[in-house]
């Protein structure tokens, strides 16, 4: 396992300056523009590196290659699914050492209900994305992987809309009250959704011919 | 004890199947798996190292089921390597450091001097050749018992492949260590092969030790009429030229008449997947 979290390090670091120039470009507009929501363009760029990797592992051949190593494909697998939380645990770390610039320039008055906020959508952007993407990149690849959660992004969208609308008919009271249990729910909800994709990912790889 | 054992391997596509296929390679040998490009080679080598699924049959290393750990024990070269693009040597060298138990880096260091491998450059820089050798570097520095070769002589000139076949048969000194190992350059194969195992279609032809076939098998050059006099049984193949008839026969079945002539692996399996056809 230690090689292959290495070899994925030396991926990131690959890549590192071209994805440092895109986030601190999003951080300077979140913190000179006053919008902290600019911020979150972070973790997400932070999602979608771990499916780059697999793409370029792809490319490369390596996915391949690294099954006639002495690895599991379990392993292979659970390399990808740590990644996932280093990259976010990093996301989220740039998010509020940005969101606390912000505030010492001036630019966003201190709230800790909007630290927690930016951090619960950080979790939600790093962790629930690629978790959607990555069983779907080990049953079909990178490519085809990304176009299916593409439409389902689509999907979900229409019916985020839809609900929306159908909270504001039935009014605001139907959720005041689990408002406190928010983010705890929004937190079981992620974890719950990252190992139930691991899992999934584990079962799909074990069974696919590469 | 045998490095690799396949009995009944069979695996099913569209259009190609790898059909029922039983193998054995004895420890301390080295097999050459020959066929044309499609026949099965790179199909039953993934198999044998878990990349994909058989549909059938049993797989035994060193004359056990395959696991993870017992990959420390096999050095791999694919057809196409497999490392990662961007990464120099010494990264690459870092990862398989921590990859395999028995990992020696003086003796990787010694052949990345010799093969002359620029250490700094990226590995999608690298030329067909070199890349070959880097992938041999790293099947040859973890003290692997069973190397499993996927074409690593193709697209390399005549002297690099002559220097990796020197390799090969270094390695093969010691009489604990077995090569399977798949090209359709039959030339690079006999000279270093102990036996041959002929793929056509998915289907083992052959697999005999390389000396007995050179024993059993010969060419004379006859006529059309002379030949039909022959047991047919003993004519393996047969060209026909406008000088006479070329033919492939078991030596020990024809009158000792005739002058037969040596084979080569290669004049064999032509005539033979020609027969078949």
């Amino acid at each position: 396992m230690k090689g292959l979290l290495l070899k994925e390090l030396f991926t990131l670091r690959k890549s590192w300056f071209a994805f440092t120039i895109l986030n601190v470009a999003f951080a300077i507009v979140g913190i000179f523009g006053g919008e902290p929501g600019m911020l979150l363009i972070v973790p997400l760029f932070m999602s979608i590196w771990t499916v780059s990797f697999m793409n370029m592992d792809e490319v490369s051949k390596w996915q391949q290659y690294s099954l006639a190593l002495p690895y599991g494909r379990r392993k292979i697998v659970s390399s990808k699914y740590l990644m996932i939380l280093i990259l976010n645990a990093s996301s989220i770390v740039f998010v509020v050492f940005n969101y606390f610039i912000s505030v010492a320039l001036g630019k966003v008055d201190f709230s800790v209900d909007l630290l927690f906020t930016l951090m619960l959508l950080s979790l939600i952007m790093g962790i629930v994305y690629p978790s959607l993407l990555l069983p779907l990149v080990y049953k079909l690849n990178t490519e085809k992987g990304r176009m299916v959660l593409m439409i389902m992004n689509g999907i979900v969208g229409g019916m985020s809309v839809c609900f929306t609308q159908t909270t504001s008919i039935l009014g605001d009271n139907i959720f005041g009250n689990i408002a406190g249990f928010l983010p705890f729910i929004v937190v079981a909800v992620v974890v719950v959704v990252y190992l139930l994709s691991w899992q999934l990912s584990i079962r799909i790889y074990e069974k696919r011919d590469l | 004890m045998n490095a690799i054992e396949l009995k009944n391997v069979t695996k099913k596509y569209k259009g190609f199947s790898l059909d029922n296929l039983t193998l054995t390679l004895p420890s301390g040998c080295i097999m050459g798996l020959i066929g044309e490009n499609g026949a099965g080679k790179s199909t039953t080598i993934k198999s044998i190292l878990g990349i994909i699924r058989p549909d059938s049959g049993e797989i035994r290393l060193f004359g056990k089921e395959s696991t993870a750990d017992l990959k420390n024990d096999i050095g791999v070269v694919l057809d196409e390597v497999g490392l990662p693009q961007e990464f120099n040597i010494r990264e690459i060298q870092a990862v398989m450091r921590n990859t395999f138990s028995n990992w020696q880096d003086d003796i990787f260091d010694d052949y990345i001097r010799r093969f002359k491998l620029p250490e700094k450059k990226p590995f999608k820089s690298f030329s067909k050749g070199m890349k070959m050798k880097m992938g041999i570097a790293i099947a040859l520095s973890h003290d692997a018992k069973l190397l499993i070769l996927d074409e690593p002589t193709s697209g390399l000139d005549p002297i690099v492949r002559d220097e990796i076949v020197d390799i090969f048969n270094d390695f093969t000194r010691d009489e604990n260590h077995s090569i399977l190992i798949s090209s359709h350059i039959v030339s690079d194969l006999e000279k270093i092969c102990d036996y041959i195992a002929f793929l056509h279609e998915g289907k083992l032809m052959l697999c005999e030790e390389k000396d007995i076939l050179f024993e059993k098998y010969g060419f004379i050059q006859t006529t059309e009429d002379m030949l039909n006099e022959l047991d047919k049984s003993a004519i393996i193949g047969k060209k026909v030229t406008k000088y006479g008839v070329e033919a492939l026969i078991e030596r020990d079945r024809i009158p000792q008449s005739f002058e037969v002539k040596p084979i080569t692996i290669e004049e064999l399996f032509v005539f033979m997947v020609k027969e078949e056809k």
